[in-house]
């Protein structure tokens, strides 16, 4: 994988593990307030929370990947030496 | 570090990802038992010294024939019945109707003597919200709903508000009764209705505007929305018509619907899974330099006859394809094929969501109307103002059934009974569209319909429950599907544009859709 696909399998992880996250914050102080509410969900936020989270550190992981695969690529890409002079010619 | 490396992390990195997601499934837990009552209703009844007594015989006894033959008899319906005059009393404490005990309510409500004296109208609705919330069945019950029934205006004060509520320049009964209705309101109280027994044209505008909740109030019969005020001339006419009020506050108690959170799990795993497989299979044939795998990517194209190559070559390029010629027409011209595509997507879409929300065929005709409605505002208004934005800026573009959207569509519809995908998509004419532009649209069409689910929020919040609802189940799942970075889909069009425009509106969706899922 080249350090774009990394990048977005990043960004993808970081973006659901955020909004995993954050709408499991939001139904956790929902429950709070009206716990009786949609009772078959009232267990979910923490596993929603802990996902979320999981997500976002995988995401973060694979940003460092892209950072270390843009410098090899870097490395990879950059133009050799030129090539030493020929020697000069033997003097008849 | 070398290939090899960079494959075993990913495959690892795909493991981790699948644990996590099937640990947050299993972690759903079952579905749990709920109370059988799904109304708690409180009658709130003047019985001051302006009822006379044959009146008040004739109320009592509208009120049990309600209860005889209108409420229903399966322990759905809470009822309690608090009178007020001089002062506030509690006639029947808050009481499952059932098939035993509902004879025996009805004898009791025949029973009940007035109080006479002023009208202490404050005292009653707060005497009624104190029972509903402190009943048992409380935390149980769907709705709360208080109906009050009086041929006067309030006079005898109760002090619960502070300031001059309703504006008309002092402090007095009437703003005591708009303050106990908003305690009532901000701690949990879903809806009043209010029936005036000759009471004159301003006083019931006044209660319109001030007390019936949720405001705006509005003026019933019909009773489209929660929150109305109804005029009868005198108590027969309030006896005559008690069946039809009680059948708007109890019959039309709409129970808020939205997609199961296990059937959209899997919807939009089996959604995203499908659509990701045939991205990366299309990305080999049409892209192979680019390809995580060179190795793969040969084989693919080795391996792939000509005609899957060429579906796959036209499934990834459908949105830039010029399968529109470059048009003079109009900015604002609806072209014969976008009137065919128009007519079937608001179909689908009609027939779909109606189909998921009502679980019989009179149900689903009854409410294919509003549907409808909701299905022109959000997929027609929304395509039509972007296409013609587009084209303002110079990029023809039409709206077009989109194939393998309408099939994922029907499928989740009927089988999974979560409605994913979309049926429909605007196409461009491709020269002269950049990057940029193609990112724009693709936003737009999130943001919009982000945009539409607020103004349906404002809707389902104002009482107008139905519409407001289905729209804000049919914008938010749109607005997360379109912003799914997967090739072809709107979300990879983003995320080629701004990486982090896409980051923000693909939280934004997504969070809204698992709070539509989890808390509406």
């Amino acid at each position: 994988m080249r350090s774009n696909h990394w990048e977005y399998l990043a960004f993808v992880l970081l973006a659901l593990g955020m909004a995993l996250t954050i709408s499991g914050a939001i139904i956790y102080v929902h429950y709070q307030q009206y716990p009786q509410r949609k009772l078959q969900y009232s267990g979910i936020q923490i596993p929603l929370i802990l996902a979320g989270a999981c997500f976002a550190v995988l995401g973060l992981l694979a940003f460092r990947r892209t950072r270390a695969k843009k410098k090899a690529e870097a490395m990879e890409s950059e133009p050799l030496p030129p090539p030493p002079p020929p020697p000069p010619p033997f003097p008849p | 570090m070398n290939g090899k490396a960079s494959k075993s992390n990913a495959v690892l990195l795909l493991c981790l990802f699948t644990f996590v997601f099937a640990f947050a499934a299993t972690l759903v837990p079952p579905c749990a038992a709920s109370s059988s009552v799904k109304v708690q209703l409180c009658m709130v009844i003047d019985g001051s010294g302006t009822i006379g007594s044959a009146e008040w015989a004739t109320i009592v006894n509208s009120v049990s024939k309600g209860v005889n033959e209108t409420v229903p008899h399966d322990g759905s319906v809470e009822l309690t019945i608090v009178q007020f005059g001089a002062r506030a009393r509690t006639e029947l404490s808050p009481t499952i109707i059932d098939n035993a005990n509902y004879a025996e309510v009805a004898n009791h409500v025949l029973e009940i003597p007035k109080i006479n004296g002023g009208t202490s109208m404050a005292d009653g609705l707060y005497l009624a919200w104190r029972e509903l919330r402190n009943s048992t069945n409380y935390q149980n019950a769907a709705k709360h709903v208080v109906n009050l029934a009086t041929d006067g205006m309030p006079n005898v004060r109760n002090e619960n508000a502070t300031s001059d509520l309703d504006g008309d320049g002092h402090v007095d009964a009437y703003d005591d009764v708009i303050a106990v209705v908003n305690d009532a309101a901000n701690q949990g109280l879903n809806e009043l209705d209010m029936e005036g027994i000759g009471v004159s044209d301003t006083d019931m505008k006044w209660f319109r505007d001030n007390v019936v909740h949720p405001q705006p109030g509005i003026y019933a019969p019909p009773f489209t929305k929660a929150g109305w005020v109804r005029q009868v001339a005198d108590v027969e006419e309030f006896a005559s018509t008690i069946g039809q009020k009680l059948q708007a506050v109890i019959g039309g108690v709409e129970e808020v619907w939205t997609p199961s959170a296990f059937g959209a799990l899997v919807t939009s795993i089996f959604t995203v899974g499908v659509t990701s497989i045939i991205s990366i299979l299309a990305s080999a044939v049409t892209n192979p330099e680019t390809f995580p795998s060179q190795a793969v990517a040969q084989k693919i194209n080795e391996v792939f006859p000509e005609t899957l190559k060429k579906w796959l070559h036209e499934f990834i390029g459908s949105k830039r394809k010029l399968v529109i010629g470059s048009r003079r027409h109009s900015f604002f011209t609806v072209t014969k094929f976008e009137v065919v595509s128009y007519v079937i997507s608001l179909s689908v879409l009609t027939f779909a969501f109606a189909y998921v929300k009502a679980p019989t065929l009179n149900e689903i005709l009854v409410i294919i109307p509003t549907v409808l409605v909701t299905s022109i505002v959000v997929e027609f208004t929304k395509n039509y103002v972007i296409s013609v934005i587009a084209r303002m800026e110079g990029v023809w573009t039409e709206h077009r059934l989109w194939y393998f959207g309408l099939i994922m569509f029907l499928f989740s519809s009927f089988f999974l009974k979560v409605p994913f995908s979309s049926p429909s998509r605007l196409t461009h004419n491709a020269p002269k569209f950049t990057k940029k532009s193609l990112g724009l649209v693709s936003a737009a069409q999130v943001i919009i319909a982000l945009a539409f689910a607020m103004v349906f929020y404002g809707l389902f919040i104002s009482g107008y429950t139905l519409i407001g609802n289905i729209g804000i189940v049919m914008c938010l799942t749109m607005a997360f599907f379109d912003s799914i970075p997967i090739p072809p889909m709107n979300g990879k069009d983003i995320y080629d544009w701004s990486k982090f425009l896409w980051l923000s509106l693909f939280i934004s969706s997504f969070t809204l859709y698992m709070l539509v899922l989890f808390v509406l």
